[in-house]
């Protein structure tokens, strides 16, 4: 009896000791290893670098290529998803403290929110020992980058939004491809490039969650033509332009018929621009609205495999004879440093690399770079690499290298966008599946997004 | 000699030797159970107890643990005016009660034909116990397949003569109908096959006298097989109603909410609200919600199944 017991007590001894250290070996495990890691890694720096592509798709030959002419430095590629998960994985990830030193945000809102909450490092003074002038050598695009006179975050490229489209369907049609035409002129040419019935039906434009009526605004309203100069109303019922442009798609998917009706882009799922471009390259819209980000796929012909040229076309002008164009370009993908980082210097000095010279295996995978003396030919070569056969090289130098316009988009910042993009897109959805009628949209759409906007001021 | 410490401390419970025994096998059990218990705390209390705690904040999760601020009971108070809010709760009732009657009668249903055919059993058995094993997100994707406008369930439709059928997951009024029925069909084999295990609980004494007596196949199924499997359909009933409130991985994958938010659940409602919108604080709120529907529930079943148990 009495061995058992102390065998009993021993167990419990033993497992008492398990059980008090467990917490502490899972709290405080990570931070002595990273100790550990630090001191023999001393000389050596290693840098963690998130972003969102598929390695494969440039960010890999890129750091491959920084690692080999640096050899003090490693950085480490991981890519997150950048959808709502992905994100999420990303401010969790930066929140519990794990490893990561440079990150890429992807448009404006995020990049807001990740600033204000203190997410990203003040990189002001870093960029200066760099001789970075982030308005000179990033334009005047990169000036929302700068917050109270502090900088936390590099833009690196520009997106360029334009309508790609099927060159053989338009000349067969006899039409050449438009340079410069008013919103009219795109609804009769979409009808005009319509034929065929059911299955084979080949449409003048389908539509996804992202083809939507701003898009098409913007050229003469800037960015985000719903919100008021104040940005605390919105201007729905207001702006005569909403109407229309809703009228016009209305009737594109209803009394023209040449724009694929709501309910059939829901249920062929062609709601994100992958199956959208899916159709598209099976021939089965002349045009489709999309951007630079389309370039990969529009190079990729074994994924994507077409019978016909991508030629490409400037959105219409809302009148034509509005004061001023707006060309659709936009900076995006922002850097950032972790203000966690322990090697904020080295973080610092790859970003400026990363933008400024070490940029070309992005570029063959359509990411244009926003460096201002990144020289275009240099871009538009490296672009046009492979794509000989694909693309409508005119057109493609007019409106993705050379876009002109008076001014750019200058993003603005929009509490909860979050939330008022679902509610755009839902009502939306609403009126082209003819559940409400035009009136109670914009209604709807005044009363929701000011409901919004009110409660964050 | 090797009389468990249980059955020592019962039989002389006076004596000091036994307690100080007892004592250290308290211990021990604790050492034991430990473990779990701490695993248990940290992924599970420690979750439950957040929660709550965040639904009286507008936390935003950038903003850190730091970024915590209360803001009383704001976020319960702006429910009943959050239109949408609602509309999933209706839609989660509307769910419910088209799910947990259908797959109850049609789980019966399957469940007596199988028992009752002398064939076989095992294989039909597997048969409708595979949907509701199988991964949701795959189902989920291939029922969209099914349901596509010149999907395999349109064609068939316009083949027996209706020309225009509805495109399901496309149109606000159907696709609801289309996430039920793909729903029920998944967990008709769960209730099937509890079914089944209290059909075989049911002795065979009553149905021969039964046939004595020449009543019927369904005066039988009502009269004796029914009544009989009435602990049975409670469990079943309860355990569907818990699922079917927190159904999501359907709506997420198939719908994503739509079309303009027709298929808009309280779970999908709550991961909206999290994870798109970062209001962390305001979906904590309906999860709470979510809970107090569960909890009562729960709670019935509680009460009901004393009743079972003092009536049997």
């Amino acid at each position: 009896m009495k061995t058992l017991s102390r065998t009993r007590a021993v167990m419990v001894v033993i497992t008492l000791i398990l059980l008090l250290s467990g917490p502490g070996i899972i709290f405080a495990g990570g931070t002595g290893e990273q100790e550990a890691k630090q001191k023999t890694e001393e000389e050596h720096i290693h840098l963690v670098f998130w972003g969102g592509l598929p390695p494969e798709n440039g960010p890999q030959e890129l750091v491959d290529r920084y690692n080999e002419l640096n050899p003090n430095v490693t950085v480490e590629y991981v890519r997150y998803v950048n959808n709502d998960q992905g994100n999420v994985r990303l401010d969790t990830a930066l929140m519990a403290g794990e490893q990561i030193d440079v990150f890429t945000s992807y448009g404006h809102p995020r990049r807001e929110q990740r600033v204000s909450a203190g997410m990203a490092a003040d990189i002001t003074d870093l960029l200066k020992e760099q001789g970075v002038d982030l308005i000179r050598d990033f334009g005047p695009g990169a000036r929302p980058n700068i917050v109270d006179g502090r900088i936390y975050s590099v833009p690196t490229i520009v997106l360029v939004r334009f309508l790609a489209v099927n060159k053989d369907m338009f000349d067969q049609a006899g039409i050449p491809l438009p340079t410069e035409w008013t919103l009219d002129e795109f609804i009769d040419v979409a009808r005009r490039l319509t034929h065929g019935e059911g299955a084979e039906k080949v449409y003048g434009i389908i539509g996804d969650y992202n083809t939507n009526i701003n898009l098409f605004l913007e050229n003469k309203h800037g960015t985000d033509p719903w919100l008021n100069k104040d940005g605390d109303a919105s201007l729905w019922t207001k702006e005569s332009d909403f109407r229309r442009a809703y009228q016009m798609f209305y009737n594109m998917m209803y009394r023209d018929k040449s724009m694929m009706a709501w309910e059939d882009v829901l249920s062929q799922r062609l709601t994100d621009s992958a199956a959208l471009a899916a159709a598209f390259f099976n021939g089965r819209s002349a045009m489709m609205q999309t951007g630079s980000y389309m370039l990969r796929n529009i190079k990729d012909p074994v994924q994507y495999p077409r019978g016909f040229k991508v030629g490409f076309v400037p959105f219409p002008r809302v009148d034509e004879n509005q004061s001023q164009y707006i060309a659709p370009v936009e900076p995006h993908d922002d850097m950032m440093v972790n203000p966690r980082s322990k090697y904020k210097e080295e973080a610092v000095r790859f970003i400026v690399w990363y933008a400024k010279e070490g940029f070309d295996p992005m570029i063959r995978y359509g990411r244009l770079p926003l460096y201002q003396e990144y020289d275009k030919d240099h871009v538009a070569a490296v672009l046009a690499e492979g794509a000989e056969e694909l693309v409508d090289p005119e057109s493609f130098a007019a409106n993705v290298i050379g876009v002109v316009g008076d001014t750019i988009i200058e993003p603005r910042s929009v509490p909860d966008r979050n939330v008022l993009d679902r509610i755009f897109r839902d009502e939306s959805e609403a009126y082209y599946l003819k559940m409400i009628d035009l009136d109670t949209l914009l209604n709807r759409l005044q009363k929701q997004f000011d409901e919004v906007l009110a409660s964050e001021k | 000699m090797n009389t468990s410490g249980f059955m020592a401390a019962a039989v002389n419970p006076g004596r000091r030797f036994s307690r100080r025994r007892t004592a250290g096998q308290t211990l021990s059990g604790l050492a034991f159970i430990g473990p779990n218990f701490i695993l248990m705390i940290v992924f599970w209390l420690f979750p439950v107890v957040f929660a709550f705690v965040l639904s009286f904040t507008n936390w935003d999760l950038l903003s850190g643990l730091g970024g915590i601020e209360f803001i009383g009971f704001d976020n319960y108070r702006s429910l009943p005016g959050d239109d949408k809010f609602l509309r999933s709760l209706l839609n989660n009732l509307y769910f419910t009660a088209a799910v947990v009657p259908l797959t109850v009668i049609l789980g019966l249903a399957a469940a007596v034909i199988i028992h009752e055919h002398v064939w076989g059993k095992k294989v039909f058995r597997l048969v409708f116990f595979l949907p509701y094993i199988s991964n949701i997100v795959a189902v989920s994707i291939v029922w969209s397949l099914l349901y596509r406008h010149y999907g395999p369930i349109a064609n068939f439709l316009r083949v027996i003569g209706i020309e225009h059928p509805p495109s399901f997951l496309a149109d606000m009024k159907w696709a609801l109908p289309a996430i039920i029925a793909m729903s029920v069909w998944m967990q008709i084999g769960y209730a099937c096959l509890i079914y089944s295990a209290g059909l075989q609980g049911i002795s065979k004494d009553l149905y021969e006298a039964a046939e004595i007596d020449g009543i019927n196949r369904w005066k039988r199924l009502t009269l004796i097989t029914i009544p009989l499997l009435r602990p049975t359909t409670f469990f079943i009933v309860i355990t569907s109603l818990i699922t079917s409130f927190q159904v999501f991985a359907q709506v997420q994958v198939m719908t994503d909410g739509g079309p303009a938010g027709s298929t808009s659940v309280l779970v999908f409602y709550i991961y909206q609200n999290a994870f798109r919108f970062y209001r962390f604080g305001y979906a904590s709120a309906i999860a709470v919600v979510l809970f107090v529907i569960i909890f009562l529930i729960t709670l019935i079943q509680w009460i009901y199944q004393k009743r079972l148990a003092s009536d049997y």
